[in-house]
C-alpha cells in the first residue's frame, strides 16, 4: 500500500490536528483546508490561521461499504460540518449513533485514531466530531 | 446552428461482467464496431482519444493511448484522457477540439473493474474525490452522494419515507428502460418494494440507488461536419460541447444539493447550440446514484430547484413520456464502466437520433448528454442534433 507512506500524512499534521487553515489579509475570509487564492476576493495574500473546533452538522451518512482502509470500522458515520468561522469540512462523527444525529446539531472536534495500515503499519490520527450541549 | 463535429460511427460492448475480456479486448470490440459502422478504414483515423479512469489502480496498466492505436494497427497521436467518471465526456470535448486540425478522430472509452473485490474498487473510485480530505476521513463515493441526498431531503423538507419512494422510482424507471436494452448490465425490471427494502450502502442510499461495478467500452468516429455526408447518410451532429470544473471536495462547494459544474456546462452548451432546455427531446444524465439524477434535472434546468421529484412522481421521465431521461437504462441499470460512460451516452443518443434505440423516443431532434466526474469536480455536457436546421 503506497499510501501508508509516512511523509504523505506527516506534512498535513498541523493542518489536520490543530485545524490550521488560512485567512485572507485583505477581506478576512477564512479557509480550511488552505487555499492559494482567496475564494471571496481573489487576493493571494493569505496568512495561517487556527480555526475554532466548533461547528454544526450540515449533512450525515452512515457508511456500510467502506474503502479498504476503513473495512474494520463499518458501519460508521461521516458528516459535513460547517465550522463557526465558515469553512465546511468532511469528518467522521464519533461517540453517537446515527439515530441520534440531527442536521443542524452542534458538534466539536476531538482527536481520534482514524485507521491503521495493517498490524505492522502506521496508525493514522485526525479529527472527528462529536456532539456537545 | 453550427455543428462542431459529426458522429459517423458508433460502437459499444455490453456492459457487465466480462470475465474473459481484458482492457484490450473490450476496447478492441468497441473501436472495431465503430469503424465498421462508419465504413471508413482504420488508416483514415488521424488521432485518438481514449477515456479511462482506473486502469492503473485496478489493472496496473497505464499508457492506454498506445493500446488504442495498436488495436487498429496505426501509429497516430493517441491520448489517454482522465477526469474520473467524466473521462468520456471530457475525451469527446478534446476530440472535438482536435477536429480543428484533423478531419477524422476516434474517441473511445474503457473500464475493466470486475477483476478485483468491491473494497478495492471502492478505494480506486475514491481517487475521484479528495484523497487527503475525504477518503482519509472515511468517505466513499456512495457516502458523498448520500451526504447530498440527506442535505437535499432536509433542505427541501421531504419526509424520509416519501423521499425514499422518489429515489426508488428513479431506479425502477431506469431498470424498466434497461430491460429492453440487450447491451445493458441489468436488462431486467425491479419493483418499488425491492428498491425500498434493499440493503443500505451509505444511509440514506440503498443498493438500488447505486450504479454497479461494470466492465465495458464504447467508441465514436467523429469527423468535420462538412465531410460527414461523404462517409454516411445518417450522421448525427454535435452542436455543443461544454466542460466545466469545480472544487475537488464536496464540502468546499457553495452548495451540497446542486452541482455548479453542471450548471455552468449546461448554460455554456445551450448557448453554443442557441436553443433552450425545453427544445431537448431526450436526455442521458449522469445517474451514478439516484439522487444524482434528481439533482441533474434541476441543474440542467429541466425542473426548478427542489421540484424535480414532481416529474418523477408523475412518471414524466419515462422514454414514452414528456421528458425522456436515461432511455438507455442510465448508469444505474445500463451499467457504469466509468471511463466508457461518457462515450456510451453519446452512442445511445446517436441511436436515438438515428431511430435505432431500444427505448426509442419518437421524433427526437435534439439530445443532451450530461457526464459528471467525482461528486461534481467536473461536468461535461454535449448536445446532439438529428439534422442541421
Amino acid at each position: 500500500m503506497f499510501r501508508s507512506s509516512v511523509p504523505l500524512r506527516w506534512r498535513r499534521y498541523a493542518e489536520r490536528y490543530r485545524l490550521i487553515g488560512n485567512k485572507c489579509k485583505k477581506c478576512g475570509n477564512v479557509h480550511y483546508p488552505k487555499v492559494e487564492i482567496c475564494e471571496k476576493c481573489g487576493s493571494k495574500e493569505l496568512e495561517e490561521y487556527k480555526l475554532k473546533p466548533y461547528g454544526k452538522l450540515l449533512s450525515f451518512s452512515e457508511v456500510y461499504s467502506p474503502t479498504e482502509e476503513f473495512s474494520a470500522y463499518a458501519p460508521y458515520c461521516v458528516g459535513i460540518i460547517q465550522l463557526e468561522e465558515g469553512p465546511k469540512i468532511l469528518a467522521m462523527i464519533a461517540d453517537v449513533k446515527k439515530e441520534d444525529l440531527k442536521i443542524g446539531m452542534k458538534l466539536k472536534a476531538c482527536f481520534r485514531k482514524l485507521y491503521k495500515d495493517g498490524n505492522n503499519g502506521v496508525i493514522h490520527y485526525g479529527l472527528k466530531f462529536t456532539p456537545y450541549f | 446552428m453550427k455543428a462542431l463535429a459529426a458522429i459517423i460511427g458508433i460502437g459499444i460492448t455490453k456492459f457487465g461482467e466480462h470475465w474473459n475480456k481484458g482492457i484490450k479486448e473490450l476496447l478492441a470490440e468497441a473501436q472495431l464496431k465503430a469503424l465498421e459502422d462508419s465504413g471508413i478504414s482504420e488508416k483514415d483515423i488521424q488521432q485518438i482519444y481514449v477515456a479511462n479512469m482506473c486502469a492503473d489502480s485496478l489493472s496496473g496498466q497505464l499508457h492506454l493511448g498506445s493500446i488504442a492505436s495498436q488495436i487498429l494497427g496505426i501509429n497516430v497521436p493517441s491520448y489517454r484522457v482522465e477526469a474520473a467518471c467524466a473521462s468520456g465526456g471530457v475525451a469527446i470535448n478534446a476530440a472535438i477540439n482536435a477536429l480543428r486540425h484533423k478531419d477524422i478522430v476516434l474517441v473511445s472509452g474503457v473500464e475493466k473493474m470486475t477483476d478485483v473485490d468491491t473494497a478495492k474498487v471502492t478505494t480506486a473510485l475514491m481517487g475521484a474525490g479528495n484523497e487527503e480530505w475525504e477518503e482519509f476521513h472515511g468517505a466513499t463515493f456512495p457516502a458523498l452522494y448520500a451526504l447530498m441526498a440527506n442535505a437535499y431531503m432536509h433542505e427541501f423538507g421531504f419526509a424520509e419515507e416519501k423521499f425514499r419512494e422518489i429515489l426508488s422510482k428513479i431506479a425502477v424507471k431506469n431498470h424498466k428502460h434497461a430491460s429492453k436494452n440487450p447491451f445493458a448490465q441489468f436488462p431486467r425490471e425491479i419493483t418499488l418494494q425491492q428498491a425500498n427494502n434493499a440493503s443500505i450502502v451509505a444511509y440514506p442510499l440503498r443498493l438500488f440507488d447505486c450504479s454497479p461495478i461494470s466492465d465495458g467500452a464504447a467508441a465514436l468516429v467523429l469527423c468535420k461536419p462538412e465531410l460527414a455526408k461523404k462517409f454516411c447518410d445518417n450522421p448525427v451532429y454535435v452542436v455543443a460541447s461544454a466542460v466545466a470544473t469545480d472544487t475537488l471536495a464536496l464540502a468546499e462547494r457553495e452548495s451540497l444539493t446542486s452541482l455548479k459544474a453542471t450548471r455552468l456546462a449546461a448554460n455554456d452548451a445551450l448557448n453554443q447550440a442557441g436553443i433552450s432546455i425545453k427544445d431537448i427531446n431526450v436526455f442521458e444524465v449522469h445517474d451514478c446514484f439516484t439522487i444524482a439524477e434528481l439533482i441533474a434535472m434541476e441543474d440542467l434546468g429541466i425542473a426548478e430547484r427542489g421540484k424535480a421529484s414532481k416529474l418523477i412522481e408523475e412518471e414524466q421521465t419515462y422514454y414514452d413520456a414528456s421528458i425522456p431521461i436515461n432511455p438507455s437504462g442510465g448508469l444505474k441499470a445500463f451499467g457504469h464502466a466509468v471511463g466508457a460512460t461518457g462515450i456510451k451516452q453519446a452512442v445511445e443518443l446517436t441511436k436515438q437520433l438515428r431511430n435505432e434505440a431500444y427505448c426509442q423516443v419518437e421524433n427526437a431532434e435534439f439530445a443532451l448528454s450530461h457526464n459528471v466526474g467525482g461528486s461534481g469536480g467536473t461536468a461535461a455536457v454535449h448536445i446532439y442534433a438529428r439534422r442541421l436546421l
